[in-house]
């Protein structure tokens, strides 16, 4: 079974851009192995539902497209309706070359 | 164990993205063509990530994918789907990309490059998704922030990957030329590097055994392209034989400093999460769907060039700027065929169009052929002979074209001298330095 260390929880933090402390860092290794411990039960199910074929959509649907055309887009103050931050017409984020 | 590393072959994968010209975006009816617009006036609530919005796949996005697919002699997969791929960046609104993993459109093609098209390079896989946000970054009230337009999320998207059977920069940029003049000649993409709508990434190595691969980014031109690669070749090559193993990381191409340089933290495969995307019913294509597609294949440019050669007896460095887009091409040929009672050689007449000595832009090419005829009753013929003396004096004057491409401006006359020389003094001079100009842009 896989057991997490200190380098799996940082790249995990890293790849979902949630900094962590080093409390957290101790916290998550034990959460992350103990979920893991956990998925590993579902495998006695896996057994008992191998001979079911995989289901690609809910749905009997097949190819549903659509033709290339123009459609109206959203007006720009609709566009920003949600928005906090704004700067002229553009959304605004911290600056992304700020990450460490 | 540091000098046990051993250097095989460069090794080079290319992933290839392609903006392609429709007219709405890949699943919702947003118009794709985004340049120049003003910043999220083309965004709906499928491209900006809304909840509660669903994506519809674009009809004619599928099918130039497979025509794509079908230019590359891939086989076209009879299921598709799309997946989503997880990462989280401000030009995603979604946190997932729109994209295809495990079922690409096409699969396993190949394109040939090299003298007498004697090397293959295989296509791995051929598959659509959707375009990102547009990211600026910028100092506002003395905070750094990133700026975001959604304009381009959402456009259709073709990723083409090759196998790493690249060897070179030089062989990498023909391959990339070739690409784009095929997606060119089919029409489904402007293939602008400059403006982004295609996009090469590079994954190079000093052979597979090693273990590690570099990801270059931005590799925006075609000069860049040959330039970013063999520097990194020579930058890994140096830590080998020091005994290093290169990093595995991306890295990005700084024109400015001439080098490659580090850029930023990437996820591995298993990070993106890949999984089916919910919202999307899967494709299926029939025999006959695809062979009426195939059927919608224009002349491709490698036929181009061999029926420019063969049958109108052009010469190859012709041959190869005329067959380089469909619009081109197709005019040579109403040239050529229309040129049945002049005593010029089509040969002469592709030389006057590649050599820019009389401007086809705003002629047909009947008035071409006259405009042509008119040129040689002047003794402009003569142009066409400077423009071969031009070719042969770049050949034979290495040094000076080396030098005159460092920025040593003066190198030119040399090779104009030689010009002059080859022509016995007949050449025009200044025509003779276009000319040269033009050729080593």
């Amino acid at each position: 079974m896989k057991k997490f260390n200190t380098k799996d929880v940082i790249h995990i933090s890293e790849v979902y851009k949630i900094p962590i402390d080093k409390q957290e860092l101790r916290l998550f290794k034990r959460k992350l192995t103990a979920t893991v411990k956990h998925l590993e039960s579902f495998r006695e199910m896996e057994k008992r539902i191998s001979m079911i074929e995989p289901l690609q959509h809910p749905s009997n649907l097949k190819n549903a497209l659509r033709e290339d055309r123009i459609e109206k887009s959203l007006k720009i103050e609709d566009v920003f309706s949600n928005t906090l931050k704004r700067y002229k017409n553009y959304f605004v984020c911290p600056g992304v070359f700020n990450e460490k | 164990m540091k000098n046990k590393l051993h250097i095989d072959k460069p090794t080079i994968g290319l992933e290839i993205h392609v903006e392609l010209k429709t007219l709405s975006k890949m699943f919702c009816g947003c118009p794709s063509d985004h340049f120049g617009k003003p910043p999220n006036t083309q965004t709906c609530p499928t491209c900006l990530g809304l909840p509660g919005a669903l994506p519809v796949p674009n009809k004619k996005a599928v099918d130039w994918t497979i025509l794509i697919g079908l230019s590359l002699n891939c086989n076209i997969n009879k299921d598709s789907k799309f997946d989503r791929k997880h990462y989280f960046y401000p030009d995603l609104p979604k946190g997932y990309q729109i994209s295809q993993y495990d079922e690409p459109i096409a699969t396993s093609g190949w394109l040939v490059i090299g003298e007498n098209n004697s090397k293959k390079i295989r296509i791995r896989r051929v598959h659509i998704e959707e375009d990102t946000g547009k990211l600026q970054h910028k100092k506002i009230d003395g905070k750094n922030v990133t700026l975001i337009d959604f304009n381009r999320s959402g456009v259709p998207l073709v990723e083409i990957v090759t196998e790493p059977d690249l060897s070179s920069g030089a062989e990498t940029k023909e391959f990339a030329q070739k690409l784009q003049n095929i997606l060119r000649t089919l029409g489904v993409s402007d293939c602008d590097m400059e403006k982004g709508t295609m996009r090469l990434e590079a994954n190079i190595s000093w052979g597979l055994k090693l273990g590690y691969k570099v990801e270059i980014k931005n590799l925006n031109s075609f000069k860049f392209v040959e330039k970013a690669i063999n520097y990194e070749l020579d930058r890994q090559r140096e830590l080998i034989e020091k005994g290093e193993l290169p990093r595995q990381e991306t890295r990005g191409w700084s024109e400015k400093e001439a080098k490659t340089v580090t850029q930023r933290f990437k996820e591995s495969e298993a990070d993106y999460r890949y999984f089916p995307e919910p919202d999307i019913p899967p494709m299926e294509f029939t025999s006959e769907y695809i062979e009426e597609i195939k059927k919608t294949l224009p002349i491709l440019p490698e036929e181009l060039k061999k029926r420019f050669s063969e049958e109108f007896g052009v010469r190859a460095a012709y041959t190869t700027i005329l067959s380089a887009t469909g619009k081109l091409a197709n005019y040579s040929l109403e040239v050529f065929n229309a040129n049945r009672k002049t005593d010029l050689t089509n040969d002469q007449l592709a030389g006057l169009i590649v050599n820019k000595i009389i401007d086809h832009k705003s002629l047909t090419p009947g008035e071409f052929l006259k405009a042509a005829l008119i040129q040689k009753s002047k003794g402009g013929s003569n142009d066409t002979e400077i423009a071969e003396f031009v070719e042969k004096a770049i050949a034979s004057n290495q040094k000076a074209v080396q030098d005159f491409k460092k920025g040593k401006t003066n190198a030119i006359f040399a090779i104009v001298g030689a010009v002059m020389a080859l022509s016995k003094g007949k050449a025009n001079p200044q025509t003779a330095r276009k000319l040269i100009e033009e050729k080593l842009e």
